[in-house]
């Protein structure tokens, strides 16, 4: 399964809006199976740092990347509220745990703009670019770029993501 | 065990329906795996995937005795596995090639399925094809060698599973749903005050625990399903070898779960030819060896540290470590100065390579060495591990382990730090609570290592708040439980331990799973996570299974002694639990007989209908009082607690029951002594003396062959003899 990249053509995205320390992003609406209220995050000792543990949905145990972590935030302030996302590569669910999440707005290709050249290189693999609008402007994440493996395979051997530093 | 058999002409038909669905699937794959050579993506790994899909569909025609098929695949894997080693390149020609074997075979397939043969008419086609291929193979084109490109990790490569469930089970389940459906509209009708929330609470509560239990019923299916087809697979690749093999199988009643099973049985069907064609010798090799001229190989099945052990064990030539270096340093796999500081262990590490093979000639069952790598790779995808131990000369033990993804298992909810950890009854051999006082004496330590005293034998500590970075709440003591992996002993340091109970295990997602310290994971009673402890992991992560110092090495007990002790009589010292029976006499029970050991109060023991029960597990237990213990102390008003034993009986290990006896004494090594012809009842030889089995508690014992009861019974003569003595 993979997602159509809608960068290219002139349609509307419907984003899935939320909140992570001061910025507001936004993933592809259809990439989201479903948003969970109210889990509780079990802690993993010794997991990778984008881990922040798992939490058990539908029966299952999923897996808990913490978008605060990844962004180089301070863990422990998120809200309980998760996203629960598919691995393309392994095909296993995971949950995507975000500060608030807010709503479904739709945009326009036509006010996507690439990632500033300044960005740190860091957050210039998770982020694609940005939504302008006025006052804040939408970060734009890929949902591959936020699934495990391809975090085990880019993030967890460099030694600069995760935790507060 | 015995196999269940249907009768010879319906196995050929369910074997041939298997067969072409299989080799269906197969083609499917080498075609996808053919699209993508032509678009020149990574051609190792496709070109393995071909390879094994050819491979498999050789070494099953042979035999069902498809001739045309079988001439077919060999030539393409004789072509494939030189493409596989990098000898021969791949170009345009060759993926033709390969196409029109694919179709071919494919339009074989279709003439079985709809004619049930094979069919002649294109015999002189097929010679084309054939001599085409073998023209191939032989004016191959020499390349540099490109080895060890690890096939890529495929999505979602589920193999289509169906199970079959019986119409009366999905008609409870859907029974089962309508109950729970109408609980809930009662529930959205009903005022929280109503006295009838707390009715249907506990109704809701029964039909989701019947729920839960038949759907896992529904998926969980007896080993002995995949047992089944080896007997003729046995009987067909002896006849081609010339030689001749009787399988044995034990646990067959051992449950896992459907998709498991599916996927195990290519490995095992490989570890079976591999084991008759290159372990059993020929019938007249073993005679002079003075074995049996009939090869056994053993089929076992049982839970093992949270795990499924699946064991194929033969009684053939065992691999010669001098052979396997040999053939190491010929294929380059190593290098001839290097080759003599090989030891045991990385020597047959280097069976596991691609490509390798001891076997002298190549035969049409196995031995292009694509065996053992695919068994181990197929196994390793289900996040299990093979394990392959031989003595020359007397066999060769090829070991799966599976974990349990969705099995069932009793486990032990240990908590440290705050967080619930599960740690598997199988690795569990006891618990041993360790109060702040006794600390200093018990717990000694040896430069930074703690050992723990347990009768007379020192015991390597591992503290689990030390090694996951937690902290640990121990005011008034701890718990230590005492866990063996990998054949070796140890501690572990909890906080905290629950009830037992029957967990459900949940695949963690790879990312944890190789940390190599949890298995699963498992969602508790009030909804909070327990992760699942891997104890081997934990061993290894300490280094416990490499130290050769001798605490952890000394002769640890098996902890399936008593199934090993019913195999043969040369393994009979267990572990034995000592105690006070009801009469006052000291009498013996198999350790692995005794799952607790509980002690209550005369006061809180429960009675239903005039007997005493307890609840262990989610299921009431009956309470055996053979002396009147429990009433004893009732009448006498004693406030003494009453010790409870809580184990099953070796004939009937599935039922739990409560025995109470006087005290319990220790643990102790025994002998057990065969049975005696002048007594009745068994004994064991305890370094205290001769102690009774506990009726009903009597290890079994198979005198399996002629051999061992002539043994037997002159042991039992002697023994005899001793209790004379003794008396």
């Amino acid at each position: 399964m993979s997602y159509p990249d809608k960068l290219e053509d002139n349609s509307l995205l419907g984003l899935c809006r939320f909140r992570s320390g001061d910025d507001l992003f936004g993933i592809d609406a259809f990439a989201v199976l479903e948003v969970v209220d109210g889990c509780e995050v079990r802690k993993v000792p010794r997991a990778p740092k984008f881990v922040v543990g798992v939490l058990a949905y539908r029966g299952e145990v999923l897996l808990a990347v913490s978008l605060r972590v990844l962004l180089g935030l301070a863990p422990g302030v998120e809200a309980s509220s998760a996203m629960v996302l598919r691995d393309t590569q392994t095909g296993e669910l995971f949950a995507l745990l975000v500060d608030q999440l807010l709503d479904v707005v739709t945009v326009a290709d036509d006010v996507w703009e690439p990632n500033p050249a300044t960005l740190d290189d860091r957050l210039g693999l998770l982020f694609s670019g940005v939504y302008r609008a006025p006052g804040s402007s939408l970060v734009r994440l890929d949902p591959q770029h936020l699934q495990p493996s391809w975090l085990m395979q880019h993030l967890d051997s460099g030694p600069r993501i995760g935790g507060p530093r | 065990m015995s196999v269940p058999r249907s009768s010879d002409t319906e196995d050929v038909d369910d074997l041939t329906k298997e067969f072409l669905i299989e080799s269906g699937e197969g083609l499917d794959c080498m075609e996808r795996c053919l699209n993508d050579l032509q678009g020149g993506t990574d051609n190792g790994a496709w070109l393995a995937e071909i390879f094994r899909a050819v491979h498999t569909i050789k070494g099953t025609v042979g035999f069902l005795g498809f001739t045309r098929l079988e001439r077919l695949a060999h030539a393409g894997e004789a072509l494939l596995s030189l493409l596989r080693d990098g000898k021969c390149c791949v170009d345009a020609g060759m993926i033709d090639l390969l196409t029109q074997l694919m179709d071919r075979l494919r339009a074989v397939l279709e003439l079985i399925e709809t004619a049930g043969h094979e069919g002649k008419r294109e015999v002189d086609d097929d010679q084309e094809l054939i001599e085409a291929l073998n023209g191939a193979t032989r004016g191959r084109k020499v390349v540099a060698s490109s080895r060890g490109t690890a096939p890529p990790e495929r999505p979602g490569n589920a193999i289509e599973t169906t199970v079959r469930v019986q119409v009366e089970t999905l008609n409870r389940l859907m029974n089962l749903v309508g109950e729970l459906v109408q609980t809930r509209n009662q529930f959205l009708q009903a005022e929280v005050c109503e006295e009838s929330f707390a009715r249907l609470g506990e109704r809701l509560d029964k039909v989701t625990a019947s729920l839960r239990e038949s759907v896992m019923q529904a998926r969980m299916q007896p080993v002995a399903q995949l047992f089944q087809r080896f007997p003729r697979l046995a009987r067909e690749v002896a006849t081609a070898c010339g030689k001749s093999v009787r399988l044995e199988f034990s646990g067959g009643e051992t449950g896992l779960d459907k998709s498991l099973l599916e996927r195990l049985k290519d490995p095992l069907a490989h570890a079976v030819r591999n084991a008759i064609d290159h372990g059993i010798e020929p019938p007249q090799v073993r005679l002079q060896y003075g074995k049996p001229a009939e090869g056994k190989i053993q089929l076992r099945a049982f839970h093992e540290g949270g795990q499924i052990v699946l064991e194929v064990k033969d009684d053939g030539a065992g691999i010669s470590v001098e052979k396997v270096v040999k053939r190491a340093v010929e294929r380059g796999l190593i290098s001839a100065e290097s080759a003599p500081a090989i030891g045991n262990t990385n020597a047959m590490e280097l069976l596991f390579e691609p490509g390798f093979s001891t076997s002298d000639e190549i035969t049409m069952i196995s031995g292009r060495g694509v065996g053992l790598d695919v068994v181990r790779e197929n196994v390793e995808r289900m996040g299990g591990t093979v394990e392959l131990e031989s003595a020359p000369g007397e066999g060769t033990t090829l070991r799966l382990r599976v974990p349990l993804t969705l099995a069932i298992v009793p486990a032990l909810i240990a908590h440290c730090g705050g967080q619930s950890f599960a740690v598997p009854h199988s690795t569990l051999l006891e618990m041993v609570v360790l109060y702040k006082h006794e600390e200093a004496e018990r717990i000694q330590r040896i430069g930074n290592a703690k050992m723990f005293l347990l009768r007379e034998r020192l015991i390597p500590l591992l503290d689990l708040s030390e090694m996951l970075g937690i902290g640990s709440h121990q005011e008034n003591g701890f718990y230590i439980a005492i866990l063996e992996a990998k054949g070796r002993r140890f501690g572990l340091i909890v906080d905290d331990m629950d009830e037992p109970q029957e967990i459900v295990v949940k695949p963690l997602s790879s990312a944890l799973s190789s940390l190599g310290v949890y298995t699963g994971a498992t969602i508790l009673g009030d909804g909070t996570i327990a992760l699942v402890l891997d104890t081997t992991g934990l061993a290894r992560s300490a280094r416990l299974c490499e130290t050769h110092d001798r605490t952890a090495t000394v002769e640890v007990p098996r902890q399936h002694a008593a199934s090993v002790s019913s195999h043969g009589i040369e393994s009979r010292m267990i572990p034995l639990l000592l105690l006070v029976d009801h009469r006052g006499q000291r009498a013996v029970m198999p350790l692995a007989c005794v799952e607790r050991i509980e002690r209550m109060e005369p006061g809180t023991v429960q009675t239903l209908a005039g007997e005493g029960v307890l609840q262990h597990r989610d299921e009431l237990i009956t309470l055996e009082d053979a002396g009147g213990l429990l009433q004893q102390a009732h009448s006498m008003r004693e406030s003494d607690p009453v010790v409870v034993l809580i184990c099953s009986r070796p004939a009937m290990s599935d039922v739990c029951l409560g025995l109470i006896v006087r005290d319990v004494l220790d643990v102790v090594e025994g002998d057990v002594l065969p049975p005696s012809t002048s007594r009745e009842g068994r004994v064991a030889r305890v370094e205290s003396g001769l102690v009774a089995f506990y009726p009903g508690f009597e290890p079994q014992t198979q005198i399996e062959d002629s051999q061992g009861a002539v043994q037997a019974k002159q042991e039992c003569e002697r023994n005899d003899d001793v209790l004379k003595e003794a008396a």
